[in-house]
């Protein structure tokens, strides 16, 4: 009874964009399905502040303007919003959907190429499975944009998948023009992996060793090929050398062309890190999880190197004994890039809840927000494209019942690109509704 | 100032009734009883570790320390009904690991309290989020994993902080039990693990017979006492319906294993987890069994949670299921509140919430004269907070166990303040 009650309030309202009601002033013409205003909510930019009661005016998928006095461009379809909150699309730079797809059985099981410490040749976009549900309740929680990491059995896991949650196939998905990512590891996973089997690495000192010997051998590789290439451009006689596809990616991340996001705990890892990083001439874009960042966020602002964390993960295994929640707060105030990751399809839903534990121990309203959104973005190099509502940026929008900071909160409608992909009122199943 | 002002003027308006020495008066918040109504402006006695009296207007002792509770809540401590606090201090350090008994698959004998640490790391990080008992539950790889008990989250002695010794009978259903002993050819599947449960109890009854009949005539130099069994003596009272049997179940089928189990062996049964409860919530309903629903955030992740909603509470709850809310967790117990709070973005009422955090599990322990409501003689176990204690971004103030203001440290806290120094 109460549904058929609720189906009734929603089902004049239930499709907004065939439905347009002219705003009042502007003149009868047709509707202009390619230019969506949402009207009304309270703006919360990420970057620049937040604009109470006001206008988002989407065109051809960007953002044509924000602000309080904005003209409500003729034709358009108008989404009334007030009372509601209207924030970026939310970025997590840490998940395993698809890779890891639900259920949970060994068949679904395709994150962890796990038969040598050092996989640089292979690729998460391989293992992701498109039907993966929690992709649709990701955006029930208002992600637009992800990046689907390879696990951390190994020290280099393989390349990661940036992408935006427009299901259907790999190359809708596939995030246009965003740069490369590796997935590396350390401490006990990979320790534990191959310990267990008495292979090495069996300890920090064998992890660190491998990657360092990958390292070796990856810039003797590109000396061969930088030797090939000077051959040829004299016009010399030159035999190229064996392509190593290994090689070959960690040659990409010694010539820049590739972010490193490192899953590391402990403060001693994440120096040892920057050193060998130092030592190959290359840089370290995140640190991931980085549970003990706030016993080196000087040091980790200095290099800037951001951090992906939870809000109050801690105590699951030794490495993540000094997990503290105050960590994202600690760091954001030494002026590292901060951002809270979900590494879980459950935790992605609600990355907003998670963020407003980190309010509880002493983090900004303000770099709360931008934990999920802006900060996230300039991680995996997007921050030009999405992360914040600005003109000319891309319409990835979630709009929210209550502040997104409420826990009774819920998102009820997302966008990527204008384009609406979740509407609480219909795809119910996104959330997994059974009422 | 303020709070000099308001002890005169509160010694000066009433009548000191008795020695207010020792005596904790907190006033003036909105007291929340949970087995009655809202109190605005109420006070809030304590002594002895105990609650003296809770009201509107009450006179305060001469000498009472006395709290200033303005513009807040006063509530009682919030009980996590099931978890492993105490018993896993960190996961994959197996020294630490204390709640699975992995060496037979039916262990009714084992009792949490003869494990549980009272100096575990987790305990003061749990409660500075206003949790102050928990369920210490056994595992859930064994078909019966042991007994559970309800532990106050202070306390250097088991025997001083144990609210209820033994709480239940741990029975668990489903994946658990088949992937830690289908591979040891001990139980594979459902069929089997039911089997399991139903061997073990038919003798459990035996024995029960057995013993009863030696108690009729335990005058007779001939009656012949049956000899000790440790795991036939665990299980006499719940054949006996006197201890209920807290039972594992996400999907609905094991569910109603579960209840058909209930039916055969006459047993009292709690439901744990209840992932696919809301598929027969008005079955369990009337059959008046309660659920320990929980996580709220269970998802579709494994086969057996297929079924997973955030409705699932509210459903059960509008169906007349008596509910408690679990994590299931252990070191981010002190997320109980906001993973209610999640069952209340999809339609729990906050004051049912509130419930399912304190006089719900303390009437499903058959502890609700001494956890979960502010009432006279119960333990004084109280939470003050500064707004709705479902949102992250409340802040509680002041937690009390047995009538202690509890430091609100913890070593997070501390490693914050060691590294934030530098």
């Amino acid at each position: 009874m109460r549904f058929l009650f609720a189906l009734l309030l929603v089902l004049p309202i239930a499709s907004p964009l065939s439905s347009v009601a002219p705003p009042s002033g502007a003149k009868e013409e047709p509707a202009r399905a390619d230019v969506v205003v949402i009207k009304g909510a309270t703006i919360m930019t990420a970057t620049k502040g937040v604009i109470e009661n006001g206008i988002v005016v989407i065109k051809d998928g960007k953002i044509a303007a924000v602000g309080k006095d904005v003209d409500i461009p003729a034709g358009a379809t108008v989404i009334g919003a007030t009372g509601k909150f209207l924030t970026p699309g939310i970025i997590d730079t840490h998940s395993h959907m698809g890779v890891y797809a639900w259920p949970g059985v060994k068949a679904n099981s395709d994150g962890n190429e796990a038969v040598h410490p050092i996989m640089s040749n292979v690729r998460a976009e391989d293992g992701v499975n498109l039907e993966d549900p929690a992709f649709k309740r990701a955006l029930a929680g208002g992600v637009t944009t992800i990046q689907i990491l390879p696990g951390s059995a190994n020290m280099v896991g393989g390349e990661s998948f940036v992408c935006k949650l427009r299901l259907g196939s790999l190359e809708s998905m596939r995030f246009e023009g965003a740069p490369r990512g590796l997935k590396m590891a350390s401490g006990e996973n990979p320790k534990r992996v191959y310990g267990g089997r008495g292979q090495l690495p069996s300890t920090r000192m064998g992890n660190f060793a491998v990657l360092r010997e990958y390292f070796e051998k990856a810039r003797e590789y590109r000396d061969k090929w930088k030797k090939y290439d000077e051959k040829k451009a004299k016009g010399e006689e030159a035999t190229p050398p064996d392509k190593d596809l290994k090689l070959e990616t960690l040659k990409d991340v010694m010539d820049g062309k590739v972010l490193v996001h490192i899953h590391c705990y402990r403060m001693d890892e994440m120096a040892t890190l920057i050193q060998i990083a130092k030592d190959f001439g290359w840089k370290i874009a995140s640190f991931q999880h980085a549970l003990e960042a706030y016993k080196v966020a000087d040091l980790l602002a200095k290099e800037d190197i951001a951090i992906a964390t939870w809000a109050d993960w801690w105590g699951f295994k030794m490495e993540a004994w000094d997990g503290i929640p105050w960590n994202a707060s600690m760091c954001a105030k030494a002026g590292v890039r901060t951002s809270i990751h979900s590494d879980s399809s459950d935790g992605v839903q609600r990355l907003y809840t998670e963020v407003a534990k980190c309010i509880r121990y002493g983090l900004s309203e303000e770099d709360a927000l931008k934990a999920i959104t802006y900060i996230p973005a300039t991680m995996l190099g997007v921050d030009k494209r999405t992360g914040s509502i600005e003109v000319g940026k891309d319409a990835d929008l979630a709009l929210f019942s209550k502040h997104p900071f409420d826990v009774t909160t819920l998102v009820e409608k997302t966008w990527i690109d204008g384009k609406l992909v979740f509407d609480r009122k219909v795809n119910k199943d996104y959330f997994g509704g059974v009422r | 100032m303020r709070y000099v002002a308001l002890l005169m003027l509160i010694a000066c308006a009433s009548t000191p009734v008795q020695d207010g020495k020792g005596v904790i008066a907190i006033v003036g918040g909105l007291v929340k009883p949970m087995n009655g109504p809202d109190i605005p402006g109420g006070t809030v006695l304590i002594k002895d570790g105990r609650i003296l009296e809770v009201g509107k207007d009450l006179a305060i002792p001469q000498g009472a320390t006395v709290v200033d509770a303005k513009g807040k809540i006063v509530m009682p401590g919030m009980i996590d009904s099931n978890t492993n606090v105490g018993l896993n201090e960190i996961e994959m350090v197996t020294a630490t690991r204390d709640e699975d008994e992995g060496t037979d698959v039916v262990t009714p004998q084992v009792w949490v309290g003869d494990a549980y640490m009272p100096a575990s790391e987790v305990i003061p990080v749990t409660r500075m989020n206003g949790i102050t008992s928990v369920l210490v539950a056994p595992g859930e790889n064994n078909v019966i994993g042991g007994i559970s008990m309800l532990a106050e989250l202070d306390g250097r002695l088991t025997s001083e902080l144990t609210v209820k010794a033994r709480v239940g009978m741990h029975l668990s259903l489903g994946e658990p039990p088949k992937e830690k002993w289908g591979d040891k050819n001990v139980v594979q599947t459902r069929m089997g693990i039911v089997a399991k449960v139903r061997e073990v109890l038919t003798k459990a009854q035996e024995y029960a017979r057995k013993l009863e009949e030696y108690e009729k005539k335990k005058d007779d130099p001939k009656a012949e006492k049956p000899g000790y069994d440790a795991k036939m003596l665990a299980l006499v009272p719940v054949v006996r319906g006197e201890m209920p049997v807290i039972v594992r179940a996400h999907k609905v089928d094991d569910i109603r294993t579960a209840l058909r189990l209930a039916d055969e062996f006459k047993l009292k049964i709690i439901l744990s987890h209840g992932t696919e409860a809301w598929k027969i919530a008005d079955e369990l309903a009337k059959r008046k069994i309660p659920v320990l629903v929980g996580p709220i955030n269970q998802q579709p992740s494994e086969i057996e949670t297929g079924g997973a909603t955030y409705e699932n509470a509210d459903i059960l709850f509008r169906a007349g299921v008596k509910i408690a809310i679990q994590t299931g967790d252990t070191h981010n117990v002190r997320n109980l509140p906001f993973m209610a709070g999640l069952a209340c973005a999809y339609g729990l009422p906050e004051e049912e919430a509130l419930k399912a955090m304190t006089v719900n599990p303390a009437e499903i322990f058959g502890v609700a004269d001494q956890v979960g409501v502010l009432a006279k003689g119960a333990r004084a176990d109280v939470v003050i907070v500064d707004g709705s204690p479902i949102q992250p971004r409340s802040k509680v103030v002041a937690v009390y166990i047995r009538g202690r203001q509890i430091d609100l440290s913890s070593r997070q806290k501390e490693l914050m303040e060691k590294w934030g120094k530098k």
